[in-house]
């Protein structure tokens, strides 16, 4: 069965450079563009649910808007006039809100708007997946029409970070996600509305003509969902769709074809392998340093990425601005990796594997069978452990089996899921307060890892008020990461897009992604500005 | 079933013709009468199954953002997503079902009659195109081929089908979207109409060329090659010979007296092999975006879905079983030498 599946994926590939070098001989265009205002987009799957209580991020985007939304300088504020203002202490955030804004059902939105949203999401009978980001969140009050206080149990200078939930109409309102009519039928007060949900083929949206920030350009979205990458390949060779989202090598094969352009944007989606001290080789410093130091990162970001991301050594990206310390990083240096393994007593034995006191320097490393990027990654990483002698088993496994094993085994993990300020990024990753195994939530601190200093860092930062200070602090804890890492982190993506005919519109701009994307990103997130 | 029961004896239908007609009428209300227990004790193995799968039915509603919610959230969402015990959720399932309710699909986030209605008539209409393509194609080859059993176009023919055989159908799919639409720019390569552009007959006709192409494709083989068999068989029959003795032009032979006959056998495993094309169709909707229940179902399951997964699953071994009645149905009809009361 494995083997047919592995053969029949071959042929698919078969066929689909085929297919490109067929376009290749016969270079006719892709069909003309009227200058109509649509854009059509290929999606990877289709949609669930639209219900802004559910996800942040998405294609929600288009129909809701939030407090604070992502743009090319990190955040920005959006309903609210400016960005939230705090206390002294960080433990009460004052949010002043924009008075021109309807719903698409056309009622005004106000500060009662806010209120039930987030009380929505703090409310266990909602069952919204989001109620753990909220856990600080202690109250919510409209103190008039136009302004909302949040007050928290605990400092959080990232709080801004967490006000990017889209907010629905308060009579849509109330109920479990699993039967609220917002799954299917978007109230918001969003550039767009939902116009035709074709069931398993597409949606299509329209824009507002009434929408705040004035009616955008491109007045219908058309949205098909294709699954399968060869077949979102072979229809926008066939310009069936303007843009898709597709894995850097994909995309750049298409690069250039029919009138194709590739985008990339940056994101703080990035991948490391876990090292859980459950295990006896990693409770070792100098174990952990080895491995980092045995790693050739940047072979894997030119071989599994085809270039499209960045070597990283700590789960803080470049793309945190100051933040970033450029010089907490590991270099490859496999010859001193081996030389601190045979220092920490893992010396090599006859059949060539390390070992100390007979245990061989042997693990498992799982990593979910349908994510190609991870297994690459997963492969290459035991290629260089190979090298120094360590011996690494892959094990391609399904979410439940990862969330069982987790707590035992080395895994390629993902993270970045809201990539716009350190704490975010990084706490719950790294603090020991997630060292314990708790299977409600086994992918915080994979590694169990726990060192005072780096918590003390994170707990500061977060507690920290001055911009400047806090990156100071932030900066400081990627040191402390490189002389005992948690994990080898190895990479952050860059996520690839393909699109054609975009030069008609500015401004194009490109944002940090966050782990979840699709074509509610690439160079479409911006989509109600052009002009 | 049908397959063995064709195998009939020169027991002759000298009932009459009236009497004929009643006995099939009785068959029909026998195998429905039949239908029913069957497609409730299937649906109870469908739940039990469900319920032994390893699949996790927190990290299926959650998919990709599984490594990314936090306890709190995660545990609203398995109270959210905790379900009765199988037997239990059957029981309600299937009360529910009695009294025209089918329930709410958790993956769907809509009743489960509403995506039923939705997407079986797309699972239909591909099934049946795609079958009635596959036949329009089989038939003349199975003729060329039958002329001469051992000819080269025989040969070859033989060759190619077991080739077809042996594709599985999304590449089929994705060959037939490379060459069509890619290559010659003929055809649309995916959803049921143009994106952007209004859904109209002509647009569907045109989108729904190469998915029943794909469909119709992969049954190739086994009709073509069942039909050469029984068009081989049938021109020995004493009737073939006789009108060959009288001169009756040949290609009147093969289309009055030998393709009918011929017909039967293979008519009758379509309704065996429906199940077939509807796994064929599950498939080709994946690689064109066609809205059918295929999706549904993959969702159904991997999210312990149990009322759309049970409705689904429901329908698509009706679909099966009725196929199968209509193939007896239609041998009964077309050759008076079987007796209805036997089938």
């Amino acid at each position: 069965m494995k083997d047919t599946m592995r053969i029949s994926k071959l042929l698919a590939t078969a066929v689909a450079v085929l297919t490109v070098t067929a376009c290749q001989a016969s270079p006719s265009s892709s069909p003309s563009q009227d200058g109509s205002t649509t854009l059509r987009l290929a999606e990877t799957n289709e949609y669930e649910t639209l219900n802004p209580l559910e996800y942040t991020f998405s294609i929600t985007s288009k129909f809701y808007d939030s407090l604070v939304a992502v743009g090319t300088d990190g955040l920005e504020p959006q309903l609210a006039t400016e960005m939230p203002t705090s206390n002294a202490d960080l433990t009460e955030w004052t949010v002043t809100l924009r008075d021109d804004v309807t719903f698409s059902d056309g009622s005004v939105f106000d500060a009662d708007d806010v209120v039930a949203a987030y009380e929505a999401v703090l409310d266990p009978a909602t069952e919204s997946p989001l109620r753990g980001d909220y856990e600080l969140l202690t109250g919510i009050t409209a103190t008039d029409p136009h302004t909302v206080v949040f007050t928290l149990s605990a400092p959080y200078a990232a709080f801004p970070s967490r006000l990017t939930l889209g907010i629905p109409a308060s009579e849509k309102v109330g109920g479990s996600i699993l039967d609220s009519s917002l799954a299917r039928e978007p109230v918001g007060t969003g550039p767009y509305t939902l116009t035709e949900w074709k069931q398993g083929e597409s949606i299509t949206l329209t824009a507002r003509d009434d929408y705040w920030q004035g009616a955008p350009l491109i007045d219908t979205i058309y949205i098909g969902f294709v699954s399968d990458e060869n077949a979102r390949a072979q229809r926008l060779l066939s310009g069936d769709f303007d843009g898709a989202q597709l894995s850097p090598l994909v995309a750049e094969e298409l690069d250039g074809q029919q009138g194709l352009e590739m985008f990339t944007n940056p994101a703080g989606d990035y991948r490391g392998i876990t090292l859980p001290q459950s295990l006896p080789f990693f409770t070792d410093t100098n174990v952990r340093v080895a491995l980092n130091l045995g790693t050739d990162r940047q072979a894997m970001v030119d071989g599994i990425l085809a270039g499209h991301g960045t070597a990283i050594s700590t789960p803080i990206t470049p793309s945190f601005g100051d933040a970033y310390n450029a010089d907490a990083s590991f270099g490859y240096d496999p010859e001193q990796a081996a030389s601190l393994l045979d220092e920490a007593g893992w010396t090599i034995g006859d059949d060539g594997i390390r070992a100390k006191d007979d245990l061989r320097f042997s693990f498992d490393l799982m990593y979910f069978s349908e994510d190609t990027v991870r297994r690459d990654l997963a492969q290459a990483f035991a290629s260089d452990m190979a090298k120094l002698g360590i011996e690494v088993h892959l094990l391609a496994v399904d979410r439940p089996q990862a969330k069982e094993k987790i707590a035992n085994t080395a895994f390629v993990l993902g993270g970045g899921d809201v990539p716009y300020d350190p704490d975010t990024q990084a706490y719950g990753d790294l603090h020991s307060s997630f060292a314990a195994y708790d299977p409600d939530d086994p992918y915080s601190n994979p590694s169990q890892y726990s060192n005072a200093t780096v918590d003390e860092l994170l707990d500061q930062a977060r507690g920290e008020a001055d911009t400047e200070t806090r990156d100071a602090d932030y900066r400081e804890l990627q040191t402390e990461l490189v002389a005992d890492p948690p994990m080898v982190t190895v990479f952050v993506l860059e996520h690839t897009y393909v699109a054609r005919n975009l030069d008609q519109y500015s401004p194009i701009e490109h944002v940090v992604e966050p782990h979840e994307h699709g074509v509610a990103w690439g160079p479409w997130w911006n989509v109600a500005s052009w002009r | 079933m049908s397959a063995t029961s064709i195998v009939v004896g020169g027991r002759s239908g000298r009932t009459g013709r009236r009497g004929r007609a009643s006995a099939i009428g009785w068959l029909v209300v026998r195998r429905l009468g039949w239908l029913i227990p069957l497609l409730a004790a299937l649906s109870l193995l469908v739940f039990a199954l469900a319920e032994l799968s390893p699949v996790d039915a927190t990290a299926a509603f959650l998919g990709s953002r599984d490594e990314f919610v936090s306890a709190g959230g995660r545990a609203n969402v398995e109270q959210a997503v905790t379900q009765l015990p199988w037997w239990q959720a059957w029981l309600q399932w299937i009360g529910g079902i009695l009294t025209g309710d089918p329930g709410y699909s958790m993956s769907a986030r809509m009743p489960v009659a509403d995506v039923v209605s939705a997407r079986l008539p797309w699972t239909v209409l591909l099934m049946i195109t795609g079958l009635a393509l596959g036949f329009a194609i089989s038939i003349p080859l199975a003729m060329m081929a039958a002329r001469r059993p051992h000819g080269l176009v025989s040969q070859v023919l033989d060759r190619v089908m077991w080739v077809i055989a042996a594709v599985p159908p999304f590449l089929v799919g994705l060959t037939l979207v490379a060459v069509f639409a890619l290559g010659l720019r003929l055809l649309p390569s995916g959803g049921t109409s143009t994106p952007g552009m209004p859904a109209t007959a002509t647009e569907l006709v045109r989108h729904m060329v190469l998915p029943a192409g794909a469909v119709a494709v992969g049954q190739l083989p086994w009709i073509t090659l069942h039909l050469r068999k029984a068009l081989i068989e049938t021109s020995g029959d004493p009737g073939v010979r006789a009108a060959r003795l009288r001169g009756v032009p040949e290609w009147r032979v093969l289309g009055r007296h030998i393709l009918p006959g011929a017909m039967i056998p293979v008519l009758a495993i379509t309704g065996a092999r429906l199940t077939e094309v509807i796994a064929g169709s599950v498939l080709v909707e994946q690689i064109f975006s066609w809205p059918g229940l295929g999706q549904s179902l993959v969702n159904a399951a991997l999210a312990q879905d149990f009322p759309l997964l049970g409705v689904v699953s429901m329908l698509l071994a009706a679909i099966a079983l009725v196929g199968g009645i209509m193939s007896d149905v239609a041998l009964a009809l077309l050759d008076p030498r079987t007796d209805p009361r036997e089938l």
